[in-house]
Protein backbone atom coordinates (compact mmCIF):
# COMPACT_ATOMS: atom_id res chain seq x y z
CA UNK A 1 0.00 0.00 0.00
CA UNK A 2 1.12 3.41 -0.92
CA UNK A 3 0.72 6.33 2.04
CA UNK A 4 -1.79 8.72 1.34
CA UNK A 5 -1.55 12.52 2.51
CA UNK A 6 -2.52 12.49 5.30
CA UNK A 7 -2.13 16.18 7.26
CA UNK A 8 -4.59 15.27 9.75
CA UNK A 9 -2.06 14.30 12.22
CA UNK A 10 -1.22 17.04 14.84
CA UNK A 11 1.92 15.51 17.07
CA UNK A 12 1.76 15.78 20.96
CA UNK A 13 4.86 17.95 21.83
CA UNK A 14 6.63 15.99 24.76
CA UNK A 15 5.34 18.39 27.24
CA UNK A 16 1.49 17.69 26.63
CA UNK A 17 2.04 14.53 25.73
CA UNK A 18 3.48 13.66 29.39
CA UNK A 19 0.74 16.18 31.13
CA UNK A 20 -1.92 13.68 29.43
CA UNK A 21 -0.13 10.72 30.67
CA UNK A 22 -0.12 12.23 34.07
CA UNK A 23 -4.02 13.47 33.42
CA UNK A 24 -4.25 9.54 32.67
CA UNK A 25 -2.73 8.16 35.91
CA UNK A 26 -4.70 10.91 37.69
CA UNK A 27 -7.55 10.07 36.37
CA UNK A 28 -6.95 6.54 37.04
CA UNK A 29 -6.30 6.92 40.18
CA UNK A 30 -9.34 8.98 41.35
CA UNK A 31 -11.57 6.85 39.58
CA UNK A 32 -10.14 3.72 41.57
CA UNK A 33 -10.79 6.44 44.97
CA UNK A 34 -14.50 7.19 43.67
CA UNK A 35 -15.29 3.55 43.18
CA UNK A 36 -13.94 2.62 46.71
CA UNK A 37 -15.95 6.02 47.98
CA UNK A 38 -19.12 4.50 46.14
CA UNK A 39 -18.85 1.38 47.28
CA UNK A 40 -18.83 2.42 51.14
CA UNK A 41 -21.86 4.84 50.39
CA UNK A 42 -23.67 1.92 48.85
CA UNK A 43 -22.93 -0.49 51.82
CA UNK A 44 -23.82 2.33 54.46
CA UNK A 45 -27.07 2.68 52.43
CA UNK A 46 -27.55 -0.65 52.36
CA UNK A 47 -27.20 -0.70 55.90
CA UNK A 48 -29.82 1.96 56.63
CA UNK A 49 -32.03 -0.13 54.31
CA UNK A 50 -32.47 -2.76 56.66
CA UNK A 51 -32.17 -0.94 59.93
CA UNK A 52 -34.79 1.82 58.96
CA UNK A 53 -31.94 4.51 60.16
CA UNK A 54 -30.67 7.40 58.33
CA UNK A 55 -27.33 8.29 58.58
CA UNK A 56 -26.19 11.50 58.12
CA UNK A 57 -24.63 12.43 54.81
CA UNK A 58 -20.59 12.71 54.91
CA UNK A 59 -19.55 16.11 55.68
CA UNK A 60 -16.47 16.05 53.43
CA UNK A 61 -18.60 16.30 49.88
CA UNK A 62 -16.28 14.37 46.90
CA UNK A 63 -14.34 16.34 44.93
CA UNK A 64 -15.22 17.01 41.40
CA UNK A 65 -14.07 14.58 38.86
CA UNK A 66 -10.83 15.73 36.94
CA UNK A 67 -10.88 16.59 33.16
CA UNK A 68 -11.04 12.88 31.80
CA UNK A 69 -8.33 12.45 29.60
CA UNK A 70 -8.66 12.29 25.79
CA UNK A 71 -9.76 9.66 24.13
CA UNK A 72 -5.93 8.78 22.36
CA UNK A 73 -4.44 8.74 25.29
CA UNK A 74 -7.34 5.91 27.05
CA UNK A 75 -6.72 4.38 24.00
CA UNK A 76 -2.94 4.18 24.74
CA UNK A 77 -3.36 3.23 27.99
CA UNK A 78 -4.84 0.31 26.68
CA UNK A 79 -2.43 -0.70 24.37
CA UNK A 80 -0.18 -0.39 27.20
CA UNK A 81 -2.28 -3.01 29.07
CA UNK A 82 -3.34 -5.64 26.75
CA UNK A 83 0.50 -5.50 24.69
CA UNK A 84 2.81 -4.70 27.08
CA UNK A 85 6.12 -4.43 26.41
CA UNK A 86 9.12 -2.43 27.25
CA UNK A 87 9.54 -0.36 24.37
CA UNK A 88 5.79 1.13 25.01
CA UNK A 89 7.97 2.98 28.13
CA UNK A 90 9.40 5.25 25.50
CA UNK A 91 8.07 8.35 25.09
CA UNK A 92 9.26 8.42 21.25
CA UNK A 93 7.01 5.32 20.55
CA UNK A 94 4.41 6.29 23.32
CA UNK A 95 4.14 9.65 20.77
CA UNK A 96 4.63 7.60 17.48
CA UNK A 97 1.50 5.97 18.53
CA UNK A 98 -0.48 8.75 20.00
CA UNK A 99 0.04 10.02 16.62
CA UNK A 100 -1.77 7.18 14.69
CA UNK A 101 -4.66 7.39 17.33
CA UNK A 102 -5.39 10.99 16.26
CA UNK A 103 -5.23 10.16 13.27
CA UNK A 104 -7.84 6.98 13.53
CA UNK A 105 -9.85 9.00 15.48
CA UNK A 106 -10.13 11.66 13.16
CA UNK A 107 -11.11 8.79 10.30
CA UNK A 108 -13.85 7.57 12.64
CA UNK A 109 -15.21 11.14 13.25
CA UNK A 110 -16.00 11.59 9.34
CA UNK A 111 -17.26 8.26 9.01
CA UNK A 112 -19.27 8.48 10.98
CA UNK A 113 -20.77 11.51 9.27
CA UNK A 114 -21.63 9.62 6.66
CA UNK A 115 -25.19 9.38 6.51
CA UNK A 116 -26.18 5.49 6.33
CA UNK A 117 -30.18 4.43 6.75
CA UNK A 118 -30.71 1.39 8.61
CA UNK A 119 -31.08 -0.69 5.58
CA UNK A 120 -27.66 0.15 4.39
CA UNK A 121 -26.35 -3.10 4.86
CA UNK A 122 -22.23 -3.65 4.39
CA UNK A 123 -21.06 -5.59 1.60
CA UNK A 124 -19.81 -8.28 2.78
CA UNK A 125 -20.38 -11.26 0.59
CA UNK A 126 -21.52 -14.39 2.26
CA UNK A 127 -22.65 -17.41 1.84
CA UNK A 128 -24.03 -21.04 3.48
CA UNK A 129 -21.79 -23.78 2.92
CA UNK A 130 -21.70 -27.05 2.16
CA UNK A 131 -18.93 -29.21 1.09
CA UNK A 132 -18.86 -30.87 -1.95
CA UNK A 133 -20.04 -34.69 -1.40
CA UNK B 1 22.05 -13.05 -32.89
CA UNK B 2 22.85 -13.68 -28.95
CA UNK B 3 21.36 -12.17 -25.91
CA UNK B 4 22.59 -8.39 -26.40
CA UNK B 5 22.49 -5.34 -23.89
CA UNK B 6 19.01 -3.87 -25.32
CA UNK B 7 17.29 -6.95 -24.98
CA UNK B 8 17.30 -5.74 -21.08
CA UNK B 9 14.47 -3.40 -22.18
CA UNK B 10 12.85 -5.56 -24.51
CA UNK B 11 9.45 -6.18 -25.20
CA UNK B 12 8.05 -9.97 -24.09
CA UNK B 13 7.09 -10.26 -27.65
CA UNK B 14 10.15 -9.05 -28.68
CA UNK B 15 11.95 -11.34 -26.59
CA UNK B 16 9.80 -14.66 -27.46
CA UNK B 17 9.92 -14.10 -31.22
CA UNK B 18 14.07 -13.52 -30.14
CA UNK B 19 13.78 -16.95 -28.42
CA UNK B 20 11.29 -18.87 -31.52
CA UNK B 21 13.78 -17.77 -34.16
CA UNK B 22 16.90 -19.24 -32.88
CA UNK B 23 18.63 -15.92 -32.01
CA UNK B 24 19.05 -17.44 -28.17
CA UNK B 25 17.61 -19.74 -25.91
CA UNK B 26 15.83 -19.42 -22.50
CA UNK B 27 18.62 -20.63 -20.87
CA UNK B 28 20.96 -17.82 -22.42
CA UNK B 29 18.49 -15.22 -21.80
CA UNK B 30 17.95 -16.39 -18.60
CA UNK B 31 21.91 -16.45 -17.54
CA UNK B 32 21.83 -12.64 -19.06
CA UNK B 33 18.73 -11.80 -16.57
CA UNK B 34 20.24 -13.88 -13.50
CA UNK B 35 23.90 -11.23 -14.65
CA UNK B 36 21.76 -8.45 -14.34
CA UNK B 37 20.05 -9.21 -11.21
CA UNK B 38 23.09 -10.12 -9.40
CA UNK B 39 25.08 -7.57 -10.36
CA UNK B 40 22.64 -4.32 -10.33
CA UNK B 41 20.23 -5.51 -8.00
CA UNK B 42 22.17 -4.08 -5.18
CA UNK B 43 22.25 -0.88 -6.53
CA UNK B 44 18.14 -0.14 -6.29
CA UNK B 45 17.99 -2.59 -3.32
CA UNK B 46 15.31 -4.58 -6.04
CA UNK B 47 16.06 -7.92 -5.12
CA UNK B 48 14.94 -10.30 -2.30
CA UNK B 49 16.40 -13.26 -3.53
CA UNK B 50 17.87 -14.68 -6.94
CA UNK B 51 16.22 -18.01 -7.63
CA UNK B 52 19.01 -18.94 -9.75
CA UNK B 53 19.06 -22.55 -9.38
CA UNK B 54 15.34 -22.65 -9.87
CA UNK B 55 15.47 -20.22 -13.00
CA UNK B 56 18.34 -22.63 -14.63
CA UNK B 57 16.04 -25.63 -14.28
CA UNK B 58 12.85 -23.93 -15.62
CA UNK B 59 14.74 -22.55 -18.50
CA UNK B 60 16.64 -25.83 -19.65
CA UNK B 61 12.76 -26.98 -19.33
CA UNK B 62 11.52 -24.33 -22.15
CA UNK B 63 14.52 -24.97 -23.95
CA UNK B 64 13.92 -28.78 -24.57
CA UNK B 65 9.86 -28.62 -24.96
CA UNK B 66 10.31 -25.57 -27.51
CA UNK B 67 12.88 -27.21 -29.59
CA UNK B 68 10.69 -30.99 -29.35
CA UNK B 69 7.64 -28.24 -30.47
CA UNK B 70 5.50 -27.60 -27.51
CA UNK B 71 4.98 -24.23 -27.13
CA UNK B 72 2.64 -23.07 -23.97
CA UNK B 73 2.79 -19.77 -25.49
CA UNK B 74 4.17 -16.15 -25.57
CA UNK B 75 5.73 -16.47 -22.12
CA UNK B 76 6.92 -19.55 -22.84
CA UNK B 77 10.69 -19.13 -21.51
CA UNK B 78 10.77 -15.70 -20.39
CA UNK B 79 12.15 -14.94 -17.37
CA UNK B 80 10.43 -12.73 -14.80
CA UNK B 81 10.01 -11.81 -11.40
CA UNK B 82 7.89 -11.90 -8.35
CA UNK B 83 7.11 -9.10 -5.10
CA UNK B 84 8.86 -11.56 -2.44
CA UNK B 85 5.04 -11.93 -0.86
CA UNK B 86 3.89 -14.09 -3.44
CA UNK B 87 4.87 -17.64 -1.62
CA UNK B 88 7.32 -20.14 -3.59
CA UNK B 89 8.47 -23.68 -2.70
CA UNK B 90 11.43 -24.07 -1.12
CA UNK B 91 12.46 -20.03 -1.21
CA UNK B 92 12.20 -18.08 1.18
CA UNK B 93 9.61 -15.44 1.21
CA UNK B 94 9.73 -12.30 3.09
CA UNK B 95 7.01 -9.90 3.24
CA UNK B 96 9.75 -7.74 3.09
CA UNK B 97 10.13 -8.06 6.81
CA UNK B 98 13.07 -8.42 8.43
CA UNK B 99 12.25 -10.79 11.01
CA UNK B 100 11.08 -13.12 7.90
CA UNK B 101 14.01 -12.97 6.19
CA UNK B 102 14.53 -16.52 6.10
CA UNK B 103 11.41 -17.95 6.61
CA UNK B 104 9.76 -20.42 3.73
CA UNK B 105 6.30 -20.98 3.09
CA UNK B 106 5.95 -24.72 1.35
CA UNK B 107 3.74 -23.77 -1.24
CA UNK B 108 3.96 -22.12 -4.60
CA UNK B 109 1.29 -18.76 -4.84
CA UNK B 110 -1.40 -19.66 -7.77
CA UNK B 111 -0.20 -16.84 -9.74
CA UNK B 112 3.44 -18.62 -9.74
CA UNK B 113 2.03 -21.99 -10.53
CA UNK B 114 0.17 -20.17 -13.51
CA UNK B 115 3.42 -18.27 -14.99
CA UNK B 116 5.30 -21.65 -14.73
CA UNK B 117 2.30 -23.65 -16.26
CA UNK B 118 3.03 -20.31 -18.99
CA UNK B 119 6.60 -21.71 -19.24
CA UNK B 120 7.55 -18.30 -17.58
CA UNK B 121 10.89 -18.59 -15.67
CA UNK B 122 11.32 -17.33 -11.97
CA UNK B 123 14.44 -15.69 -11.76
CA UNK B 124 13.84 -13.46 -8.74
CA UNK B 125 12.33 -13.03 -5.50
CA UNK B 126 12.23 -8.88 -5.43
CA UNK B 127 11.91 -6.24 -2.55
CA UNK B 128 8.59 -4.68 -1.25
CA UNK B 129 7.90 -2.63 1.86
CA UNK B 130 7.96 -4.60 4.84
CA UNK B 131 4.37 -6.10 5.23
CA UNK B 132 3.25 -4.41 1.97
CA UNK B 133 3.46 -0.89 3.36
CA UNK B 134 0.00 -1.84 5.83
CA UNK B 135 1.50 -0.91 8.99
CA UNK B 136 1.73 2.64 8.11
CA UNK B 137 5.66 3.64 6.63
CA UNK B 138 5.77 7.20 5.77
CA UNK B 139 9.27 7.30 4.29
CA UNK B 140 11.69 5.41 1.96
CA UNK B 141 13.59 3.17 4.63
CA UNK B 142 11.16 0.48 5.25
CA UNK B 143 12.01 -2.67 4.00
CA UNK B 144 14.71 -5.48 5.59
CA UNK B 145 16.41 -5.17 1.73
CA UNK B 146 16.77 -1.13 2.26
CA UNK B 147 14.76 1.80 0.93
CA UNK B 148 13.71 1.31 -2.82
CA UNK B 149 16.26 3.46 -5.19
CA UNK B 150 14.96 4.87 -8.19
CA UNK B 151 16.64 3.68 -11.22
CA UNK B 152 16.44 6.88 -12.81
CA UNK B 153 17.88 8.29 -9.65
CA UNK B 154 19.33 6.18 -6.79
CA UNK B 155 18.29 9.61 -4.59
CA UNK B 156 15.03 8.81 -5.00
CA UNK B 157 12.47 6.41 -4.17
CA UNK B 158 11.23 3.66 -6.18
CA UNK B 159 7.72 3.56 -5.01
CA UNK B 160 6.31 1.28 -2.91
CA UNK B 161 4.96 -1.32 -1.40
CA UNK B 162 5.70 -2.78 -5.24
CA UNK B 163 9.27 -1.32 -5.36
CA UNK B 164 11.69 -4.45 -6.19
CA UNK B 165 9.24 -4.95 -9.53
CA UNK B 166 8.92 -1.49 -10.49
CA UNK B 167 12.48 -0.87 -9.65
CA UNK B 168 13.66 -3.91 -11.39
CA UNK B 169 11.39 -4.23 -14.07
CA UNK B 170 12.85 -0.05 -15.11
CA UNK B 171 16.68 -1.32 -14.78
CA UNK B 172 16.07 -4.06 -17.04
CA UNK B 173 16.76 -6.95 -14.32
CA UNK B 174 13.82 -8.61 -15.32
CA UNK B 175 11.33 -8.14 -18.43
CA UNK B 176 8.55 -8.33 -16.03
CA UNK B 177 7.17 -8.27 -12.62
CA UNK B 178 4.13 -9.38 -10.93
CA UNK B 179 3.54 -7.05 -7.80
CA UNK B 180 0.21 -6.33 -5.67
CA UNK B 181 -2.15 -3.36 -4.73
CA UNK B 182 -3.48 -2.79 -1.99
CA UNK B 183 -4.33 0.94 -2.44
CA UNK B 184 -1.60 2.43 -4.67
CA UNK B 185 0.85 -0.35 -4.55
CA UNK B 186 1.18 -0.72 -8.40
CA UNK B 187 0.31 2.01 -9.46
CA UNK B 188 2.53 4.26 -7.62
CA UNK B 189 6.16 2.52 -8.55
CA UNK B 190 5.20 2.30 -11.91
CA UNK B 191 4.72 5.66 -12.14
CA UNK B 192 7.72 6.43 -10.28
CA UNK B 193 9.89 4.38 -12.28
CA UNK B 194 8.62 5.11 -15.49
CA UNK B 195 6.91 1.62 -16.45
CA UNK B 196 3.30 0.13 -17.79
CA UNK B 197 1.84 -1.09 -14.49
CA UNK B 198 -2.37 -2.97 -14.24
CA UNK B 199 -3.73 -3.23 -11.01
CA UNK B 200 -6.72 -5.81 -12.29
CA UNK B 201 -10.51 -5.72 -10.81
CA UNK B 202 -10.37 -6.98 -7.39
CA UNK B 203 -11.08 -10.89 -7.84
CA UNK B 204 -9.26 -11.15 -11.23
CA UNK B 205 -6.02 -12.87 -10.27
CA UNK B 206 -6.35 -15.42 -7.63
CA UNK B 207 -4.66 -14.51 -4.29
CA UNK B 208 -4.16 -17.61 -3.04
CA UNK B 209 -0.67 -17.71 -1.87
CA UNK B 210 0.09 -13.94 -1.39
CA UNK B 211 0.46 -12.39 1.85
CA UNK B 212 -3.13 -11.13 2.97
CA UNK B 213 -2.61 -7.40 4.21
CA UNK B 214 -6.65 -6.59 3.28
CA UNK B 215 -8.39 -9.92 2.44
CA UNK B 216 -11.18 -7.68 0.56
CA UNK B 217 -9.00 -5.48 -1.06
CA UNK B 218 -5.65 -6.82 -2.46
CA UNK B 219 -5.33 -7.27 -5.98
CA UNK B 220 -2.27 -9.15 -7.77
CA UNK B 221 -0.79 -7.51 -11.10
CA UNK B 222 1.41 -7.26 -14.05
CA UNK B 223 4.61 -4.43 -14.00
CA UNK B 224 6.19 -4.55 -17.51
CA UNK B 225 7.53 -2.02 -20.23
CA UNK B 226 3.85 -2.10 -22.43
CA UNK B 227 0.45 -2.33 -22.20
CA UNK B 228 0.63 -5.15 -24.57
CA UNK B 229 2.67 -7.06 -22.23
CA UNK B 230 0.70 -6.48 -19.56
CA UNK B 231 -2.34 -7.60 -21.46
CA UNK B 232 -0.33 -11.23 -22.34
CA UNK B 233 0.03 -12.00 -18.26
CA UNK B 234 -2.63 -10.68 -17.02
CA UNK B 235 -4.19 -13.40 -19.48
CA UNK B 236 -1.81 -16.11 -18.09
CA UNK B 237 -2.76 -15.75 -14.36
CA UNK B 238 -6.09 -14.38 -14.86
CA UNK B 239 -9.26 -17.02 -13.88
CA UNK B 240 -11.11 -18.61 -10.81
CA UNK B 241 -9.01 -21.12 -8.64
CA UNK B 242 -10.66 -23.02 -6.31
CA UNK B 243 -7.79 -22.02 -3.20
CA UNK B 244 -9.17 -18.32 -3.88
CA UNK B 245 -13.04 -18.06 -3.52
CA UNK B 246 -13.18 -14.91 -4.61
CA UNK B 247 -11.91 -14.55 -7.57
CA UNK B 248 -13.51 -15.26 -10.90
CA UNK B 249 -14.25 -17.62 -13.44
CA UNK B 250 -15.00 -14.44 -16.25
CA UNK B 251 -12.10 -15.37 -19.30
CA UNK B 252 -9.85 -12.59 -20.37
CA UNK B 253 -8.04 -12.66 -23.62
CA UNK B 254 -5.60 -10.19 -24.73
CA UNK B 255 -4.72 -9.95 -28.33
CA UNK B 256 -3.40 -6.22 -29.72
CA UNK B 257 -6.25 -4.85 -31.27
CA UNK B 258 -5.67 -3.48 -34.56
CA UNK B 259 -8.95 -1.08 -34.46
CA UNK B 260 -11.80 -0.03 -32.12
CA UNK B 261 -15.04 -0.16 -32.68
CA UNK B 262 -16.13 2.78 -31.60
CA UNK B 263 -13.87 5.70 -30.77
CA UNK B 264 -12.91 5.12 -26.90
CA UNK B 265 -15.01 7.36 -24.87
CA UNK B 266 -12.65 9.03 -21.90
CA UNK B 267 -13.18 11.49 -19.23
CA UNK B 268 -10.84 13.83 -17.41
CA UNK B 269 -11.87 13.63 -13.95
CA UNK B 270 -12.62 17.76 -12.47
CA UNK B 271 -9.52 19.02 -11.34
CA UNK B 272 -7.77 16.25 -10.98
CA UNK B 273 -4.38 18.03 -12.65
CA UNK B 274 -4.83 21.37 -10.40
CA UNK B 275 -2.56 19.85 -7.64
CA UNK B 276 0.01 18.33 -9.18
CA UNK B 277 3.41 19.54 -10.25
CA UNK B 278 3.63 21.80 -12.76
CA UNK B 279 5.46 18.90 -15.62
CA UNK B 280 3.23 16.58 -14.30
CA UNK B 281 0.44 19.17 -15.37
CA UNK B 282 2.28 19.88 -18.62
CA UNK B 283 2.63 16.31 -19.37
CA UNK B 284 -0.77 15.27 -18.85
CA UNK B 285 -2.32 17.98 -21.30
CA UNK B 286 0.02 16.60 -23.94
CA UNK B 287 -1.02 12.60 -23.38
CA UNK B 288 -4.78 14.35 -23.84
CA UNK B 289 -4.06 16.07 -27.24
CA UNK B 290 -2.43 12.57 -28.03
CA UNK B 291 -5.54 11.00 -26.95
CA UNK B 292 -7.66 13.10 -28.87
CA UNK B 293 -6.28 11.76 -31.95
CA UNK B 294 -8.25 8.37 -31.20
CA UNK B 295 -10.11 9.15 -28.23
CA UNK B 296 -13.22 11.16 -27.83
CA UNK B 297 -12.87 13.08 -24.33
CA UNK B 298 -15.22 14.76 -22.21
CA UNK B 299 -15.04 15.71 -17.89
CA UNK B 300 -16.34 13.86 -15.10
CA UNK B 301 -16.68 14.79 -11.61
CA UNK B 302 -16.07 12.69 -9.14
CA UNK B 303 -19.25 11.93 -6.49
CA UNK B 304 -18.56 13.27 -3.05
CA UNK B 305 -18.22 10.42 -1.44
CA UNK B 306 -15.51 9.26 1.56
CA UNK B 307 -13.30 7.08 -0.50
CA UNK B 308 -10.08 7.70 1.52
CA UNK B 309 -12.09 7.39 5.13
CA UNK B 310 -13.52 3.95 3.50
CA UNK B 311 -10.53 2.38 2.19
CA UNK B 312 -8.30 3.61 4.82
CA UNK B 313 -10.34 1.91 7.88
CA UNK B 314 -10.82 -1.56 5.52
CA UNK B 315 -7.38 -1.94 5.20
CA UNK B 316 -6.51 -1.24 8.99
CA UNK B 317 -8.91 -2.95 10.38
CA UNK B 318 -8.04 -6.52 8.32
CA UNK B 319 -4.29 -5.45 8.63
CA UNK B 320 -5.50 -5.44 12.20
CA UNK B 321 -6.67 -8.85 12.18
CA UNK B 322 -3.83 -10.42 10.10
CA UNK B 323 -1.13 -9.12 11.60
CA UNK B 324 -2.03 -8.70 15.76
CA UNK B 325 0.36 -11.15 16.45
CA UNK B 326 3.52 -8.98 15.32
CA UNK B 327 2.24 -6.98 18.16
CA UNK B 328 1.75 -9.78 20.72
CA UNK B 329 4.74 -11.67 19.87
CA UNK B 330 7.23 -8.74 19.83
CA UNK B 331 8.30 -8.85 16.38
CA UNK B 332 6.53 -5.99 15.59
CA UNK B 333 9.46 -3.98 17.59
CA UNK B 334 11.59 -5.10 14.71
CA UNK B 335 10.14 -3.54 12.03
CA UNK B 336 12.43 -1.01 10.13
CA UNK B 337 10.48 1.98 9.78
CA UNK B 338 10.05 3.36 13.31
CA UNK B 339 6.20 4.15 12.21
CA UNK B 340 5.25 1.03 11.25
CA UNK B 341 5.85 -0.57 14.92
CA UNK B 342 3.46 2.03 15.77
CA UNK B 343 0.94 1.91 13.20
CA UNK B 344 0.20 -1.65 14.06
CA UNK B 345 -0.64 -1.09 17.51
CA UNK B 346 -2.97 1.78 16.95
CA UNK B 347 -5.13 -0.15 14.32
CA UNK B 348 -5.74 -2.67 17.25
CA UNK B 349 -7.84 -0.43 18.41
CA UNK B 350 -10.17 0.67 15.96
CA UNK B 351 -13.77 0.06 16.91
CA UNK B 352 -15.92 -2.71 14.73
CA UNK B 353 -18.86 -0.03 14.11
CA UNK B 354 -16.05 1.86 12.03
CA UNK B 355 -15.44 -1.07 9.54
CA UNK B 356 -19.10 -2.10 9.51
CA UNK B 357 -19.79 1.22 8.54
CA UNK B 358 -17.50 1.29 5.87
CA UNK B 359 -18.46 -1.68 4.34
CA UNK B 360 -21.84 -0.01 4.28
CA UNK B 361 -20.79 2.54 2.89
CA UNK B 362 -18.20 0.77 -0.15
CA UNK B 363 -21.86 -0.12 -2.26
CA UNK B 364 -22.90 3.31 -2.56
CA UNK B 365 -19.14 3.78 -3.69
CA UNK B 366 -19.19 1.09 -6.05
CA UNK B 367 -22.43 1.99 -7.01
CA UNK B 368 -21.37 6.36 -8.13
CA UNK B 369 -18.44 5.08 -9.27
CA UNK B 370 -19.92 2.47 -11.86
CA UNK B 371 -22.46 4.67 -12.92
CA UNK B 372 -19.43 7.21 -14.35
CA UNK B 373 -19.02 4.73 -16.87
CA UNK B 374 -22.74 4.89 -18.02
CA UNK B 375 -21.23 7.10 -20.82
CA UNK B 376 -17.30 6.66 -20.92
CA UNK B 377 -15.05 4.00 -21.07
CA UNK B 378 -12.25 5.25 -18.92
CA UNK B 379 -11.73 7.91 -16.71
CA UNK B 380 -7.88 9.24 -17.39
CA UNK B 381 -5.80 11.38 -14.70
CA UNK B 382 -1.99 12.15 -13.79
CA UNK B 383 -0.85 8.79 -12.50
CA UNK B 384 0.76 10.91 -9.17
CA UNK B 385 1.02 14.62 -8.38
CA UNK B 386 5.13 14.94 -8.14
CA UNK B 387 8.09 12.57 -9.19
CA UNK B 388 9.54 10.38 -6.93
CA UNK B 389 10.05 11.59 -3.87
CA UNK B 390 13.43 12.02 -2.61
CA UNK B 391 14.94 9.09 -0.16
CA UNK B 392 16.56 11.31 2.79
CA UNK B 393 12.62 13.29 3.17
CA UNK B 394 9.36 12.28 4.73
CA UNK B 395 6.69 11.56 2.17
CA UNK B 396 4.38 14.32 3.26
CA UNK B 397 7.31 16.89 3.57
CA UNK B 398 8.09 16.50 -0.06
CA UNK B 399 4.68 16.28 -1.32
CA UNK B 400 3.46 19.18 0.73
CA UNK B 401 0.88 21.22 -1.37
CA UNK B 402 0.74 18.60 -3.89
CA UNK B 403 -1.46 15.86 -4.03
CA UNK B 404 -3.54 13.42 -7.21
CA UNK B 405 -6.70 13.21 -8.07
CA UNK B 406 -9.23 10.97 -5.29
CA UNK B 407 -9.97 8.36 -8.27
CA UNK B 408 -6.83 6.31 -6.67
CA UNK B 409 -9.02 5.42 -3.10
CA UNK B 410 -12.43 5.63 -4.85
CA UNK B 411 -11.13 3.14 -7.89
CA UNK B 412 -9.42 0.82 -4.72
CA UNK B 413 -12.24 0.76 -2.52
CA UNK B 414 -14.38 0.03 -5.71
CA UNK B 415 -12.31 -2.87 -6.66
CA UNK B 416 -12.09 -1.85 -10.27
CA UNK B 417 -9.25 -1.63 -12.49
CA UNK B 418 -6.39 1.14 -13.54
CA UNK B 419 -3.56 1.22 -15.97
CA UNK B 420 -0.19 3.70 -15.76
CA UNK B 421 1.97 3.88 -18.73
CA UNK B 422 4.40 6.44 -19.19
CA UNK B 423 4.24 10.29 -20.37
CA UNK B 424 7.16 12.05 -19.93
CA UNK B 425 9.58 13.42 -17.56
CA UNK B 426 9.58 16.09 -14.70
CA UNK B 427 11.59 17.57 -12.12
CA UNK B 428 15.17 16.21 -12.57
CA UNK B 429 14.27 13.96 -15.53
CA UNK B 430 12.42 11.62 -13.18
CA UNK B 431 9.05 9.98 -15.10
CA UNK B 432 6.04 10.79 -14.92
CA UNK B 433 2.34 8.82 -15.40
CA UNK B 434 -0.86 8.59 -17.61
CA UNK B 435 -3.19 6.92 -15.39
CA UNK B 436 -6.61 5.02 -17.16
CA UNK B 437 -9.39 3.86 -15.03
CA UNK B 438 -11.86 1.61 -15.80
CA UNK B 439 -15.10 -0.48 -15.32
CA UNK B 440 -15.03 -3.59 -13.44
CA UNK B 441 -13.53 -6.17 -15.67
CA UNK B 442 -13.33 -4.02 -18.20
CA UNK B 443 -9.38 -4.33 -18.23
CA UNK B 444 -9.22 -5.10 -21.86
CA UNK B 445 -10.56 -1.54 -23.10
CA UNK B 446 -7.81 0.24 -20.82
CA UNK B 447 -5.17 -1.96 -22.22
CA UNK B 448 -6.42 -1.32 -25.80
CA UNK B 449 -5.99 2.52 -24.82
CA UNK B 450 -2.49 2.35 -23.39
CA UNK B 451 -1.13 0.39 -26.13
CA UNK B 452 -2.68 2.59 -28.91
CA UNK B 453 -1.29 5.88 -27.21
CA UNK B 454 1.77 3.59 -26.87
CA UNK B 455 1.78 3.48 -30.93
CA UNK B 456 1.58 7.10 -30.98
CA UNK B 457 4.61 7.78 -28.26
CA UNK B 458 7.69 6.36 -27.31
CA UNK B 459 7.96 6.97 -23.39
CA UNK B 460 7.96 3.08 -22.84
CA UNK B 461 10.68 3.03 -24.30
CA UNK B 462 12.98 5.62 -22.74
CA UNK B 463 15.19 3.50 -19.92
CA UNK B 464 17.63 4.79 -17.62
CA UNK B 465 21.31 4.61 -17.63
CA UNK B 466 22.34 1.60 -15.78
Amino acid sequence: MTPIADDSNDPLNRRNFARSLAATAAATAATAATAATTATTLDTNADDADTGKKTPLPTNKPKPDPEPPPPAVLLLETVRQLYPHKQLDSKDVLQGIYSEFQSDLARSRRLSQFPLKNSDEPGFLFAAFQSPR
Amino acid sequence: MPVQDHHAFASIRTLAQGLRQGDFTSLQLTEFFLDRLERLGPNYNAVATVTDQLARQQAKDADTELAAGKDRGPLHGIPFGVKDLLATRGIPTSWGAAIMKDRVIDADATVVVRLRDAGAVLVAKLAMVEIAGGLGYKQANASFTGPGLNPWDTRRWAGGSSSGPGSAVSAGLVPFAIGSETWGSIMTPAGFCGITGLRPTYGRVSRHGAMALSWTMDKLGPMARTADDCGLVLESIAGFDDADPTSSDKIFQWKTPTRFEHKPRLAIVTDCDKHVQKDVRKNFRKSLKQLETFCQISEVELPDLPYEDVAGTLIACEMAAAFEGLVTSGDVWQMTAPEDRYGAHASLMIPAKDYINAMRIRPKIQAAIDRLFQDVDALVTPTLATVAYPNDQSFSEYRKGHHSSRIGGAANAAGIPGITVPNGFGEKHLPTGLQLVGQAWNEITLLAIAAKYQDLTDWHKKHPDV
